[in-house]
């Protein structure tokens, strides 16, 4: 598929990507079951080839837009974390686990690529395993990590850890400690997976999320950066 | 320090003011980062900063409801602007050849183990806490 000017190609990307998120997002309140992301990610791949449009000029026709757009999710995602209602959470604990979370969520997995023997673009990529999408695509931009394969990693480690968070949690019974944990492994997915949990779930789950993000946005790049990698 | 007020705007208002509000914070974190020439950190100074700005404004006045709506109803679709890349991301599965075993591996070992480990950790802490404050309350009715 060719187009003859920019404009053209970028308004046909942005158009064909808005018709597959808005798709999904009909199947999935019809389909509770059905995850969006990954309706929406196979509707563009499925529009793509109906449509003969290479990836590579679907994708650099739609970048100068998503990357906006992305930004301003990230900057976006300050607001629940500023709003989040500290009131009876043990704030002093929560911290020093999400520490242990954030340096545990990014040094483990590029310990394990490493010991794989995988690509340098791939143990970059995996620094961003345990942030929520927007933030991990900004992380992996700022060290250099390969934007699609560090995606590929935060969604498809999001869609494990929340589909096998209940037979794991089986000795576990309190709900804050699921919800927490759920937020701080598997981010978005593990966050929808706490609020079906209980509503203490999903408010840690969330709280881990946030904040996790946050911190690793904060201090991954200056530890890549230190190291030269 | 109050985490929200309640100030009721219309939707469409709210939608407006805060999507402003991140553009600008946005924008202005980019030519920062270009003028400190870390272009490529400009979404997470941007993070960083609105973080702070709200937590300002939050510690002064508290944050109006219509902010936490207008983004709860934003970040609903949010989806949408990793679209493109995720689209990616599902082709690069096929393509990742001698490198799948090794990539699902170190994926669902490092997604299951911390998740495991920071449940049981939390479970612990946490009910240590409850437990903790529990004594404290019996201690205090026990007082005469």
């Amino acid at each position: 598929m060719t187009f003859d000017s920019v404009f053209m190609a970028t308004l046909a990307a942005v158009l064909l990507t808005l018709a597959a998120h808005v798709i999904a997002r009909v199947l999935a309140r019809k389909l509770s079951w059905l995850p969006m992301v990954i309706t929406a990610l196979v509707l563009v791949l499925v529009f793509l080839f109906l449509l003969q449009w290479d990836y590579d000029s679907y994708y650099s026709a739609a970048k100068p837009v998503f990357d906006h757009l992305l930004g301003y999710v990230t900057v976006l995602l300050a607001v629940p974390l500023a709003a989040m209602n500290f009131k009876g959470l043990p704030v002093k604990k929560l911290s020093l686990i999400v520490a242990i979370a954030s340096v545990i969520g990014a040094l483990l997995p590029m310990s394990l690529a490493y010991l794989f023997s995988l690509s340098h673009d791939t143990i970059l990529a995996f620094a961003t395993r345990s942030v929520t999408t927007p933030i991990g695509l900004s992380v992996a931009d700022l060290i250099k990590a390969p934007l699609a394969m560090a995606n590929l990693i935060i969604i498809v480690s999001g869609l494990i850890g929340g589909t096998l968070a209940r037979f794991l949690f089986r000795g576990i019974d309190d709900d804050r400690a699921k919800g927490l944990a759920l937020g701080l492994a598997a981010h978005a997915f593990g966050t929808v997976e706490a609020w079906q949990i209980s509503h203490t779930a999903g408010r840690y789950a969330a709280f881990g999320l946030a904040v996790n993000g946050l911190v690793t946005a904060v201090w991954v790049p200056v530890f890549i950066g230190a190291l030269g990698i | 320090m109050k985490s929200v007020h309640s100030s009721h705007l219309p939707l469409w208002i709210s939608l407006i003011l805060t999507l402003t509000m991140v553009i600008v914070v946005r924008e202005t974190a980019v030519v920062l980062c270009q003028l400190a020439g870390i272009e490529k950190a400009a979404n997470i100074v941007g993070l960083v900063a609105m973080f702070v700005i709200l937590m300002i404004w939050r510690l002064l006045k508290g944050l109006p409801n219509w902010l936490t709506q207008a983004s709860n109803t934003l970040l609903v679709d949010s989806g949408f602007a990793f679209l493109p890349v995720s689209a990616g991301a599902g082709l690069l599965l096929f393509a990742l050849g001698d490198e799948l075993l090794g990539v699902m591996v170190t994926m669902i070992v490092s997604t299951l183990i911390p998740m495991w480990g920071l449940a049981l950790l939390a479970n612990r802490w946490l009910n240590q806490d409850a437990n903790a404050d529990s004594g404290t309350t019996n201690q205090q009715k026990e007082q005469p």
